[in-house]
């Protein structure tokens, strides 16, 4: 990827990124009159829905903001302590907190079968390529393969941004709530992933090999 | 490494399984949220004839105003049948403004026909009632 590409790419979906956490902050005020809490307010009156509810957020939050790091060549070569401190802090979040509470909240989450569903998904193969991601490099040490894992776990994670930024557009093109929430959270998943696997298509010499270590 | 791995693993399972004990509760109560009820193109289909601009443009409503079937449901309540509205076309008042009464002499003479036909229901009684006793009088003798 040459440079100009990699600051257009990169620019706009740190700061994003930046955007999603900050506007997650206000939650944990922990006050219930939020539009998102309000419209789920039978789930709130569960103890363990909303505790991970906000264990969720927290933990996508530090994903989000660690993730941020483990993309740079620089700090991977020249400060590679930095990369595995913070890659340890995304392991430890996705697969003990991210993950078990994203796929508790899928079974109540917004939409219909199909879109609980497509959550559901997505939560096991956010942890399944977390958990692959770690392995290769903690166990096996292969780092090619711990990298294109973690690209397609960062895919998984990313889905909260670009998911927004579908809903907005959405919505700006006249879709109602409910048919807005489902288009986009489709186009944002599956767009994610493919977006991943052609980025691993074009750095792996045999990409099928990709998923077998 | 191991044990934070079966951990992590254990703790997945474990969501899995709470959750979906956790909805088949809801669902048993009658507590779990179906948001397929709502979604734009059924509030299409039941509100057919109203702009699909504005459906469209519909925002989600927040549960405090449990107006929505859907809320009612979900909040234990039976679904209520919605009150009809009274429209002035029932009525037959198209002629009143917001302010004054406007005067019609249509409306007089209608109202004057029926006031008519009251106290001519109420003579055919009267007339009625006289000529039953008067047969009753006229048996017993």
């Amino acid at each position: 990827m040459n440079k100009g590409v990699s600051i257009l790419f990169w620019a706009p979906l740190i700061l994003l990124s930046l955007l999603l956490v900050y506007n997650t902050i206000p939650y944990f005020s922990f006050r219930p009159d939020f539009s998102f809490l309000e419209e789920r307010a039978l789930l709130y009156g569960k103890a363990v829905w909303k505790y991970s509810f906000y264990l969720h957020i927290a933990a996508g939050s530090l994903c989000i903001l660690t993730a941020l790091l483990q993309f740079s060549s620089w700090i991977l070569k020249k400060r590679s302590r930095i990369h595995v401190t913070a890659g340890k802090i995304y392991v430890f979040v996705v697969l003990l907190i991210g993950a078990p509470t994203g796929f508790y909240m899928t079974f109540f989450a917004k939409g219909g079968v199909a879109e609980r569903a497509c959550f559901m998904a997505m939560a096991i193969f956010w942890f399944y390529t977390t958990y692959r991601g770690f392995l290769a490099a903690a166990r096996e040490r292969n780092f090619l393969s711990h990298k294109f894992w973690m690209i397609r776990s960062y895919a998984m994670a990313l889905t909260a941004v670009s998911f927004r930024v579908y809903h907005i557009v959405f919505l700006l093109a006249g879709f109602g709530n409910f048919d807005n929430y489902a288009i986009s959270l489709w186009i944002s998943v599956l767009g994610n992933a493919a977006i991943a696997e052609l980025f691993i298509m074009g750095q792996s010499r045999n990409y099928l090999q990709s998923f077998k270590n | 490494m191991k044990l934070f791995l079966r951990l992590s693993l254990s703790l997945m399972i474990l969501a899995g399984l709470y959750g979906s004990v956790d909805m088949l509760m809801d669902v048993q109560n009658a507590r779990f949220i179906n948001y397929e009820h709502d979604t734009a193109l059924n509030t299409l289909r039941k509100k057919a004839g109203t702009p699909v601009s504005f459906v469209s443009n519909k925002k989600a409503q927040p549960l405090s105003s449990l107006n929505s079937p859907m809320m009612l449901a979900a909040s234990g309540e039976a679904a209520k049948k919605p009150r009809k509205k009274m429209r002035l076309e029932d009525l037959g008042v198209e002629s009143f403004s917001r302010g004054d009464i406007r005067f019609e002499p249509e409306l007089e003479l209608v109202v004057l026909d029926s006031a008519a036909n009251d106290s001519i229901q109420k003579a055919d009684k009267q007339t009625l009632k006289t000529a039953m006793a008067q047969t009753r009088k006229d048996s017993l003798r």
